[in-house]
């Protein structure tokens, strides 16, 4: 166990710290694979004979996983380091995939619950924040773009496992229910691979490490933090609870469009046809990966803030426009949704950086891995939301673009809501700061260190509370 | 809440660095990015082909 301990991934001097992403790219173009699920629900429909929500069951439980791991197992990570938490991330994943199959070839769908859903679920938590986590702290001086760079390969991921998938379940065998088995077989050896790759690869800066060249500006811009919060101290944070809110408005507004872009182009344009609106979906994917390096790179320049007042502010005036005007040209529609899902993209990237300017890079992974939670809630309430309001529409008798017009209106509000909530977000409290005290000192006894340095402020420079 | 002291030891993993890394994985790094940009260039070519049928439809 010793090779995967922090230790031995510490980086020499000199290190070329661009030599670090692709390790996180294996990663995320892995576990990536799961937003390539859908590929895989109707072979499942005719291999277990079950319903669509049946099927659907796998993909949440995954999610909900996800969420539940990220949030419980960061702290874990920030102390042992990337190289263990990619190796359990990929045994998680690559078991998951062993497993699952292991029930399909059984004809048992609670195994593959258990596999691809649970244990699966497991490995996406812990491999989405480490690397993550890693890559921000090689890049301080861009965390926008490190982040992006990582959580771009999870958009990737989705883009390469679905063609992939799609070829060898219509090469195994005659029919696709018939090639699950070998396909998940073939596909856990490719993440395999891909992820141990990572997992050597990957190393973290010695401590005290910076960027030939880079100093640190002494006056930061106001919402960055010069000291660090730990993970626990976070979470009793209003910052943290509003970022929590920002996330969960994003990403619920962006699913309110993923969730049903098919039918919605073609009940908005009579003259789309299926293969058209998969023209779309894929468009869509495009915009998705672009919104997470673009935007993300481009809050180093914007500022975390006002680049959170974009998505939200932006996005809800694109909702409202796609509600009032979507339906007058293809071309309007097109051009609206991709900026909206691009935004989606683009929250989910730049949501670590703005973590590490609140709470600096001590323990980012971890308190980032509990934020997900608020994935794992929209991930509940984004298609409750839309299907619930376009199922109740739709027994009313009403048909078309009517249908999504109530939906697009509620996304707009709840992006609203977030707007709201990011422009209430200043730099957290100097109380919750960490001290940093010279390692030839001793740690004193709080209560003692309050008698004995009356003079010595008991924070690093740090910027305060406005 | 009185902020808590700690030592730079105190934070999460040791000070000591590792032995230098080698050119083996160096190569390795440089290789992962011919993988991962070669993967990443076929997902974008894949969606990009399935896209065209929106303007080519």
């Amino acid at each position: 166990m010793n090779l995967l301990d922090r230790s031995r991934t510490i980086a020499p001097a000199g290190y070329n710290r661009w030599l670090v992403p692709p390790a996180a790219l294996a990663v995320h173009l892995s576990i990536g694979q799961v937003y390539a699920f859908s590929v895989f629900k109707n072979p499942l429909i005719d291999r277990f004979e079950s319903s669509h929500t049946s099927i659907a069951i796998i993909f949440s439980i995954a999610i909900v996983m996800l969420g539940l791991s990220a949030a419980f197992g960061g702290k874990w990570m920030e102390r042992n380091g990337p190289r263990k938490a990619m190796a359990l991330s990929a045994t998680f994943w690559v078991s998951g995939f062993l497993v699952a199959s292991l029930g399909v070839s059984l004809g048992q769908l609670w195994i593959v619950y258990l596999g691809y859903g649970f244990l699966g679920g497991i490995g996406l938590g812990i491999g989405y924040i480490s690397p993550v986590s890693t890559l921000i702290k090689w890049f301080p001086d861009r965390p926008g773009l490190a982040t992006g760079l990582a959580i771009m390969g999870f958009g990737g991921g989705a883009m390469v496992a679905s063609p992939l998938t799609a070829r060898l379940l219509d090469t195994y065998a005659a029919t696709p229910a018939e090639a699950i088995v070998p396909t998940m077989l073939t596909l856990a050896a490719i993440y395999a691979v891909l992820m141990t790759a990572g997992a050597v690869v990957i190393r973290v800066p010695a401590p005290g490490w910076k960027p030939e060249g880079w100093i640190p500006s002494v006056k930061k811009k106001s919402m960055q933090t010069h000291a660090d919060v730990s993970a626990t101290k976070a979470i009793r944070t209003p910052q943290f609870y509003l970022l929590w809110i920002v996330l969960f408005a994003n990403v619920t507004a962006g699913i309110g469009i993923l969730e049903q872009a098919s039918p919605m182009i073609q009940d908005f344009f009579t003259s789309v046809t299926p293969a058209t609106a998969a023209g779309f979906v894929g468009m869509l994917s495009l915009a998705n990966m672009a919104g997470r390096f673009g935007w993300s790179t481009l809050s180093d320049k914007l500022g975390r803030k006002r680049t959170y007042m974009m998505y939200l502010g932006v996005g809800a005036l694109l909702y409202g426009s796609l509600a009032a005007f979507g339906g007058s040209a293809i071309a309007l529609f097109v051009t609206l949704t991709f900026f909206i899902v691009s935004f989606y993209g683009g929250g989910f990237a730049t949501i670590p950086a703005y973590l590490k300017d609140l709470f600096g890079v001590l323990e980012v992974g971890a308190i980032h891995g509990r934020l997900l939670t608020a994935w794992s809630a929209a991930g509940i309430a984004g298609p409750l939301i839309v299907n619930g309001i376009a199922d109740s529409l739709s027994a009313r008798g009403v048909e078309g673009a009517a249908m999504y017009l109530p939906s697009l209106i509620v996304m707009s509000c709840i992006l609203v809501v977030g707007f709201i909530a990011n422009m209430l977000v200043r730099p957290v409290h100097e109380r919750f700061h960490e001290v940093v005290v010279p390692p030839h000192q001793t740690v004193p006894d709080p209560a003692v260190a309050d008698q004995s340095l009356p003079d010595q402020p008991l924070v690093a420079a740090a910027t305060k509370e406005s | 809440m009185a902020p808590s002291l700690k030592t730079e030891a105190a934070q999460p993993g040791p000070v000591t660095p590792a032995a230098p890394a080698g050119v083996v994985i160096r190569g390795m790094a440089m290789g992962l990015w011919l993988v991962v940009g070669t993967l990443l260039g076929y997902g974008v070519l894949q969606t990009a082909l399935k896209a065209t049928a929106l303007f080519g439809g």
